[in-house]
């Protein structure tokens, strides 16, 4: 397993490589000018050209692909553009762990909201709870999820005033004690992850359902219950624990689209997670800033998609890797 | 699955899950940890105490030489002294310029008479050839280390502004300084420093004195702590995070694409330390959002309000002043007066097939119904345009020039002079050639979006056919500046000094902002006419006939001028809104303590 996952990982250097020199020429080739900004009256005509100049930009697309080349290699991303020349690392650096945190979160609420549904309507299959649950499901899983978001926060923070509808923390939560700031970090974060996990449990819930539904027609279950066993506990230790097994693997599956949801979830709520720095950074054309976003979103990704493919080995012997 | 394996399989299972789950928890503390390690700052609840303005993005640099952005000036301008003070005398729509013991038109009625003034000016005197002017300063002025503010400290921040490895943006204020018509400024003439409180600045050209006010009033930097950060480091330079200023204001904090929080400075005595002990800038980057806080108190500050949201806010419980400023941004339709395809084949100048005649142009202006546009969404907040001279600027403003009205039957007659005539599917037709174009605009303006659709379908209604189409703002205003679309929809803000040579020049190529190729010589003339005026009200003249002119030539069609709204808690005193800021006087203003503010 080892040598797979050594393997996979030396496939995935090639691949994050290729995926960034794509990026490289396809944000040079598409229209708009990173110092659109500074062509405008009033603004001497030679600035953009000198800041083109600053930013590398006026030599020959393959020059400037040789030399991005050539600091990439060295581990530099270069500057970005658009963020006072910050190095493009430190603003990730910055943004990274907001992000991680909303997707660890979402991930959890995810599964145990998935979960818990998923067995509920199974248990009880065909009542009017189960039914009431699945039209449930599926309404959430069509709602787009920027509108749910806008209807969250015009509920919640609006009309009931419980939760706050932006940014991290609370005007001044600078002087607050360490327990009652990360207190005032959690209030903040409940919106978000529950409009961003809402979605996704929707879908895991449908998972779990069939998985559970096609285990408790097993034999084992049947023996369980002849032996006696309370209800309860042949539905959690010997039903759920199986039925989960297939689900285990969707938790690889689905980093990607929480990091696409914080994209705009981050743009909504007023974190300064990846996802902002992403859209502002493309409609900014912050050439070196997209790049390094792709490079560690598209890192992760693979990651992801890897820990999908062995957590199948692991729960499944069958598979072998 | 026999029994064994199902075991065997979830033990593994749950071993994979118990030696996760500790990674996992003990991932989450650490990045909670690690978000939460800003360090606690002193200072008790912030409520009563604090200003809090939404904006829109970060600032890019709180640094006055690069910063380009609104929020980097509105923050840096706290911060920074300045060699001047500008008012804006709101009965002639004049800009005035005040140092510590002179005026530069003493006649304007002032609110602001007996208030300290925080100029560093003492006072000025423009040679009487109008090519140099001579700044006295004050000698107690001192950057917030206690080193004192100097005319050294001008100079040096000037040859900052005009090096082109730094490329600041406001190059252009550099324009008038000897030299400046070789190409490059000669700095040891152009600007001179006799002693600490002299400032000489020399122009090659006889300039007016308002011009050379503003021109040489751009915010210094402390010469003892830039003047060694090579030209190549300084828009990376860490003094760019702790700007070291005087003004009433000193930054606190500067959480990046969070908020700046910006502290009263006890030491400032230009004019005064800021009335209020906290401002903080939050980043809240949805228009929703901003609202919301607005409304909840969250937030005392949200500016650019649409109206449509008027209402909701004046009736919400923590109590919302809607105010509006001057009319400084318009919309227009523009039309390409002339051929693109044969500008950028041989480069000849044509008239474009649909726009290319007056006429056309005026029965465009004339079928277009800007009224129940301004009914339908600005309301009170939009005044019908006639040129892209504010009626804000009163002095040059010319009211005899009255917008055209809606008359879609004087449109037709006039398309019909021309020769349009109704084809078979009822769009007009001239020469084989229907009248049948695309209207472009960019994306994410609501205001835009609802003034599209009106005016596609009056169009229609006098046979002419109008697709709409959206573009992403980069890719539109790059297509525009190549003038590589023939109809579109945008919007200028204007500047308080009038020169809009950029936007009508004859010569296509200087004129970069001229989108629609309109050429008229006594347009250019005028202008030149207008800028050799050593006093800006002797232009007067030639802006009336300017105005009259293209009214006449329609070379866009000017659609409204737009009053910007901005929204403000009610407790909140003292403000003075002013064309030139929001925040014009914001060190003035007050907080009345307020039960409804969050803790």
């Amino acid at each position: 397993m080892l040598i797979y996952i050594a393997r996979r990982l030396l496939v995935a250097i090639p691949l994050v490589f290729g995926v960034l020199t794509l990026t490289f020429f396809i944000i040079r080739l598409a229209p708009g000018d990173p110092a659109a900004l500074f062509i405008q009256p009033g603004i001497s005509p030679k600035v953009a050209d000198q800041i083109r100049e600053q930013y590398g930009l006026n030599d020959p697309l393959l020059i400037q692909y040789v030399k991005w080349l050539g600091s990439v290699l060295q581990g530099d991303f270069g500057r970005s553009f658009s963020r006072a020349q910050q190095p493009v690392f430190d603003v990730i650096a910055q943004a990274l762990p907001v992000t991680i945190t909303i997707a660890l979160l979402t991930l959890a609420a995810n599964f145990i909201l998935g979960i818990f549904i998923g067995v509920i309507s199974a248990v009880k299959q065909n009542s009017y709870l189960d039914r009431f649950l699945t039209v449930g499901a599926l309404f959430f899983y069509s709602m787009p999820e920027f509108w749910f978001a806008l209807m969250m926060i015009i509920v919640f923070a609006l009309k009931l005033q419980i939760f706050p509808a932006s940014g991290l923390n609370e005007v001044g939560a600078e002087s607050y004690g360490p327990f009652r700031f990360l207190l005032d970090r959690l209030w903040h974060l409940v919106l978000p992850v529950t409009v961003l996990s809402i979605n996704g449990a929707a879908g895991i819930a449908r998972y779990v359902r069939g998985s559970m539904l096609e285990v408790i027609r097993q034999d084992y279950i049947r023996t369980a219950r002849a032996k006696g066993l309370p209800e309860k506990v042949v539905i959690t230790r010997h039903a759920l624990r199986n039925a989960l097994l297939p689900v285990i693997t969707l938790m690889g599956g689905s980093l990607p689209f929480i990091f696409s949801g914080a994209l705009f979830i981050e743009v909504i709520f007023a974190f300064p997670g990846m996802g902002r720095v992403t859209v502002e950074a493309i409609f900014a054309r912050d050439y070196p800033l997209i790049i390094a976003n792709t490079f560690v979103s598209g890192t992760l990704i693979i990651i992801g998609n890897l820990v999908a493919d062995v957590l199948y080995a692991v729960v499944d012997p069958r598979i072998k890797l | 699955m026999s029994r064994e394996a199902v075991r065997s399989s979830f033990s593994r299972c749950r071993k994979a899950v118990e030696a996760l789950f500790p990674v996992l928890t003990a991932f989450f503390i650490v990045v909670l940890a690690g978000c939460s390690g800003q360090k606690p700052a002193a200072g008790g609840s912030a409520g009563d105490s604090t200003l809090v303005i939404a904006m829109l993005g970060d600032a890019n640099y709180l640094n006055p030489v690069i910063g380009a952005s609104v929020t980097s000036r509105n923050v840096y301008g706290l911060l920074y002294p300045g060699l001047l003070q500008s008012e804006f005398d709101t009965t002639s729509g004049l800009l005035n310029f005040v140092a510590l013991e002179r005026k530069l038109r003493e006649e304007a009625p002032q609110s602001q008479q007996d208030k300290p003034r925080g100029a560093l000016a003492r006072t000025w005197k423009m040679s009487d050839d109008n090519r140099s002017i001579t700044y006295t300063l004050r000698n107690d002025a001192r950057w917030n280390d206690g080193a004192p503010v100097t005319s050294h400290d001008f100079k040096f921040t000037y040859t900052l502004y005009g090096n082109p490895v730094i490329a600041s943006p406001r190059q252009q204020f550099l324009a008038e300084l000897v030299g400046a018509d070789k190409g490059e400024i000669d700095f040891d003439r152009a600007i001179q420093t006799p002693d600490d409180t002299t400032l000489v600045f020399n122009f090659y050209k006889r300039i007016p004195e308002s011009l050379a006010l503003f021109h040489t009033s751009l915010t210094p930097l402390p010469k003892h702590k830039w003047e060694n950060v090579p030209p190549r480091e300084f828009r990376h330079s860490p003094l760019n995070q702790k700007p070291l200023g005087a003004g009433p204001y000193v930054l606190q904090d500067w959480l990046k694409q969070q908020q700046i929080v910006l502290a009263s400075n006890p030491l400032c005595n230009l004019p005064k330390p800021g009335n209020i002990p906290r401002i903080m800038f939050r980043v809240v980057p949805d228009y929703t959002v901003r609202l919301a806080q607005l409304q909840t108190g969250a937030v005392d500050v949200v500016e650019n309000i649409r109206p449509e949201d008027f209402d909701g806010l004046e009736r919400s419980k923590t109590g919302v002043e809607i105010k509006a400023v001057g009319l400084r941004v318009y919309d227009y339709v523009g039309w390409s007066n002339i051929d693109q395809e044969a500008y950028h084949g041989d480069g000849t100048i044509q008239p474009h097939p649909l726009f290319g005649s007056a006429k056309v142009r005026r029965a465009l202006t004339l079928a277009v119904d800007r009224q129940s546009i301004l009914d339908g969404y600005l309301g009170e907040y939009g005044v019908i345009a006639s040129t892209d001279i504010s009626p804000s600027l009163k002095w040059a403003y010319n009211d005899k020039v009255i917008p055209y009205p809606y008359d879609p039957a004087e449109a037709v007659r006039l398309l019909e002079e021309e020769g349009w005539m109704p084809g078979p599917d009822g769009i007009r037709e001239k020469n084989g050639r229907k009248f049948s174009f695309v209207l472009y605009t960019n994306a994410g303006n609501a205001r835009r979006n609802f003034a599209s659709v009106i005016i596609q379908q009056n169009l229609r209604e006098i046979g002419i056919d109008c697709q709409l189409d959206v573009q992403e703002s980069n890719v539109f205003f790059e297509n525009l500046r190549l003038r590589r679309i023939d109809a579109w929809m945008a919007g200028w803000s204007i500047g308080l000094e009038i020169d809009p040579l950029d936007s009508w020049g004859s010569d296509l190529e200087k004129s970069r902002f001229n989108f629609t190729g309109y050429r008229n010589p006594r347009i250019d003339e005028l202008c030149e006419l207008a800028k050799s005026e050593l006093n800006l009200q002797d232009a007067r003249p030639y802006w009336m006939e300017y105005q009259e002119i293209l009214h006449r030539d329609q070379p866009t069609t000017f659609l409204y001028w737009i009053k910007e709204a901005q929204g403000f808690s009610r407790r909140i005193k003292g403000e003075e809104l002013n064309i030139l800021s929001t925040f014009y006087n914001i060190d003035d203003w007050t907080l009345s303590p307020s039960a409804s503010v969050a803790e």
